[in-house]
């Protein structure tokens, strides 16, 4: 048990997806100008994730390596997320068409999302087992979910804040996720 | 021939993808901690952008339109698998600093944006001309970003030892200096695109 | 219909075409890949062995020990064709982990030994890869004792670590001096090698049998504690052998690092027969490790009258506290303690064991400190 809830303080906070990793940048800067679409993408994102993960885990576990097609991984990877993507597009759009409407292309560029296709390679890499590797899922999902938030909180701060003028709009928000890494970088040793 | 130039010259500044059009944005200040690693990864991913934008233009007729998304899925990850396949026999020390960001190049928003938006509908010279511009303007970022951080974060350029330790700022080498020479660099190339608008009257 | 079904199928001869090519490529790399791969691991082997030029990968023919200590690779080092070592790479506890690569030579002699990776404290347990200690080992017979403060000097301050990288280079060393020697006629060793013992709680009629060998336990109701609420006497026997009574044993569970049962055998001589601990739920490789012989061994033939103050907590204490596990030692003694007192008690009532010396003074136990 404390195995697992190691995995998933190392995802959320000391080896934060967004501010540690770099990854998932691309909705990180074009989604967190509000908080509500913040939250509609992390939820998102948190779904594709956990079921990439338990799609991809027995793939590669039980049919790609068993069968010598280790090389065959980044291919099958990202069509099954991709497969999923669309579903969930699909799903939203017979069941809640106003989510799906305001997401717009954002939905679709979930499958370009580099924390999802990096979470199904983290996972085989670091030799997770089935349970290990959605507790992981969840905890990057978490992770990225809370940078997002953290972003557009500041974002909306920044807004009215007096900037030069070079640094205004995207230069100044780079500088905040710095400082904001610089904050998770604190996390470094939290666990032994 | 001018307008092959011109495709070619847009991803270099005008359409920078990552100054400009800001996507392709984790692989760049992921891999940017040493100058190797920037020309490496700015190398690997214009190689799969120029043969997934030859390969789907050149058969842009024969995808149909409704496949399409999955159908350059499969392109560009069957060369992004082919370049991690060739790192790591020819490159293998490369590869592995490299680590998860090589398969990555596979979801990098740029291949997949050009090839959407530019190559299913061009030909193949004119995607050629697009896929080396996008190729160079995203490698001369990376090995920018990737010189000063190497430089003020470990001190050395390529390896060779330049600067003396105490002048050296860990906090280049690590992920916030990322995020501020990134954030620094656009502000940059804004205010290069002001002036030169303001210079050239708007475009 | 008939369109998702064309749809289907082109998509199938792009993802047919794209999986053709990449099994080529594959194909084309594979052995470059595990050239390169070689080459790697070639290379870490080649320090421990710098005349050899080739190694075999025997990693499949070796099996691990056993307990904690994990084979995770097995080469065998060659000059041309003439076997010149072995190298096993062997992941075991020490403070926390390390992983070793252990070369011996055909004449059951050490090669110098590798650290691969270490986790242990930074400045204390990660001395054990400085020269100063792992240069030990170097020529260092595989049939030596590897006993800390006999045949090897240990670190002081990380006396756990010490141990444990000891006894990694120990079996290790072992088992390849074995491999050469069944598999490439190198010099063989005399006897069965190092036994693991997997340290583990007894099962109580073990426990009962091993402190009163022959002898039979009966249950006893009404052996109460009234000395210390804390520890609690789960069941306890009446020990015969025969008509005589031998002795009393008390099941009594108690808190160390997190809690113990042991039971505590005691004769009517007010002697301590032994103590077996039956469960615990400390930390392995601390206080799990007083489920070894040679610490609980100390209690037999103590006096229960005895104090029962651990060092260095107590200065002038009868017990050396367990390498690490102070609280767990404090506690045990505690426990320990209490059972023999009430055990000896009640033989005096009821059996006509010896009464308690006149001069006992108030119980004095250990204090476990606050968790920190």
């Amino acid at each position: 048990m404390s195995d697992l809830i190691k995995i998933f303080i190392s995802a959320v906070l000391i080896e934060n997806v967004v501010l540690i990793r770099f990854l998932a940048l691309c909705p990180f800067i074009g989604m967190s100008s509000d908080v509500k679409k913040s939250t509609g993408m992390s939820g998102a994102v948190l779904f594709v994730t956990v079921l990439a993960t338990a799609v991809t885990w027995p793939l590669y576990v039980y049919v790609l390596a068993p069968l010598d097609l280790k090389f065959l991984q980044i291919l099958t990877f990202i069509l099954v997320i991709a497969s999923l993507v669309q579903l969930v597009e699909f799903y939203l759009k017979k069941t809640a068409p106003a989510l799906y409407s305001s997401m717009g292309v954002y939905l679709a560029l979930i499958t370009t999302n580099c924390a999802i296709l990096a979470v199904t390679f983290d996972v085989i890499a670091k030799g997770y087992t089935f349970v290990e590797s959605l507790v992981y899922a969840v905890g990057v999902a978490t992770g990225f979910a809370l940078s997002l938030l953290l972003l557009a909180g500041i974002r909306e701060k920044l807004k009215i804040a007096p900037i030069p003028s070079f640094l205004r709009g995207t230069p100044i928000m780079f500088i905040a996720a710095a400082l904001l890494s610089m904050a998770f970088g604190g996390f470094a040793g939290l666990i032994k | 021939m001018k307008k092959y130039l011109s495709y070619f010259t847009n991803g270099i500044l005008r359409e920078n993808p990552l100054l400009m059009l800001m996507i392709g944005l984790c692989s760049a200040l992921a891999v940017t901690t040493s100058l190797a690693n920037g020309i490496g990864m700015g190398i690997a991913m214009t190689f799969v952008l120029l043969m997934s934008e030859i390969i789907i233009s050149a058969f842009r007729s024969l995808i149909p339109q409704s496949i399409r998304i999955p159908v350059f899925i499969i392109v560009i990850a069957a060369f992004t698998t082919i370049v991690d396949l060739v790192m790591k026999a020819f490159t293998p020390e490369l590869s592995k600093a490299m680590g998860v960001f090589i398969p990555l190049i596979v979801v990098n928003c740029i291949i997949m944006g050009r090839v959407e938006s530019f190559s299913y509908k061009r030909t193949i010279t004119e995607s050629i001309a697009d896929a080396l511009g996008m190729g160079l303007g995203y490698t001369w970022v990376l090995c920018s970003i990737s010189f000063i951080r190497e430089l003020l974060g470990a001190g050395t350029i390529l390896g060779m030892e330049v600067l003396p330790e105490s002048i050296r700022m860990g906090f280049f080498a690590q992920s916030p200096g990322g995020f501020f020479v990134f954030g620094l660099m656009i502000a940059v190339a804004l205010a290069a695109k002001k002036a030169l608008e303001r210079k050239g009257g708007s475009r | 219909m008939k369109t998702m079904l064309k749809l289907s199928f082109v998509m199938g001869v792009y993802a047919a075409v794209a999986c053709l090519a990449l099994a080529g490529v594959y194909l084309l790399t594979a052995p470059r890949i595990a050239a390169a791969e070689n080459r790697a691991v070639n290379e870490t082997l080649s320090v421990i062995f710098p005349d050899a030029d080739n190694f075999k990968d025997v990693s499949g023919s070796v099996t691990s020990p056993g307990g904690q200590i994990v084979f995770d690779g097995a080469y065998v080092a060659y000059t041309g064709s003439e076997v010149v070592g072995m190298v096993i790479r062997a992941t075991g506890p020490t403070y926390k982990s390390s992983t070793l690569l252990v070369g011996v030579d055909t004449k059951r002699t050490l090669k110098p030994v590798q650290f691969m990776a270490n986790t242990d404290t930074p400045g204390l347990g990660t001395k054990t890869a400085e020269p100063a200690f792992s240069g030990q080992f170097t020529g260092k017979a595989i049939d030596d004792a590897f006993s800390l403060g006999d045949d090897l000097d240990n670190i002081s301050g990380a006396t756990i670590s010490s141990r444990g990288v000891a006894e990694i280079v120990k079996i290790a060393s072992w088992s390849a001096g074995d491999y050469l020697a069944r598999e490439h006629g190198s010099l063989a060793g005399t006897g069965d090698g190092p036994k693991i013992v997997e340290l583990a709680p007894m099962e109580a009629q073990k426990a009962l049998e091993d402190i009163f060998p022959g002898s039979e336990f009966v249950p006893i109701e009404n052996l109460a504690n009234t000395l210390e609420r804390s520890i609690v006497f789960d069941r306890s026997w009446l020990v015969r052998s025969g008509d005589t009574v031998v002795g009393v044993a008390i099941e009594a569970r108690g808190q160390t690092y997190k809690a113990t049962t042991a039971i505590v055998g005691v004769t009517p001589d007010r002697i301590l027969a032994g103590v077996r601990i039956t469960e615990t739920t400390d930390t392995k490789n601390y206080g799990w490790n007083m489920n070894d012989p040679s610490f609980y061994g100390l209690f037999t033939g103590m006096s229960a009258d005895a104090p029962f103050l651990v060092r260095p907590t107590s200065a002038d204490g009868d017990i050396d506290a367990l390498s690490g596990a102070t609280v767990s030692s404090l506690g045990f003694a505690n426990i320990v303690k209490v059972a023999s007192l009430e055990g000896a008690r009640y033989l005096a009532d009821n059996e006509g064991g010896k009464p308690a010396p006149a001069s006992a003074q108030e119980l004095v136990l250990n204090v476990i400190p606050d968790e920190q």
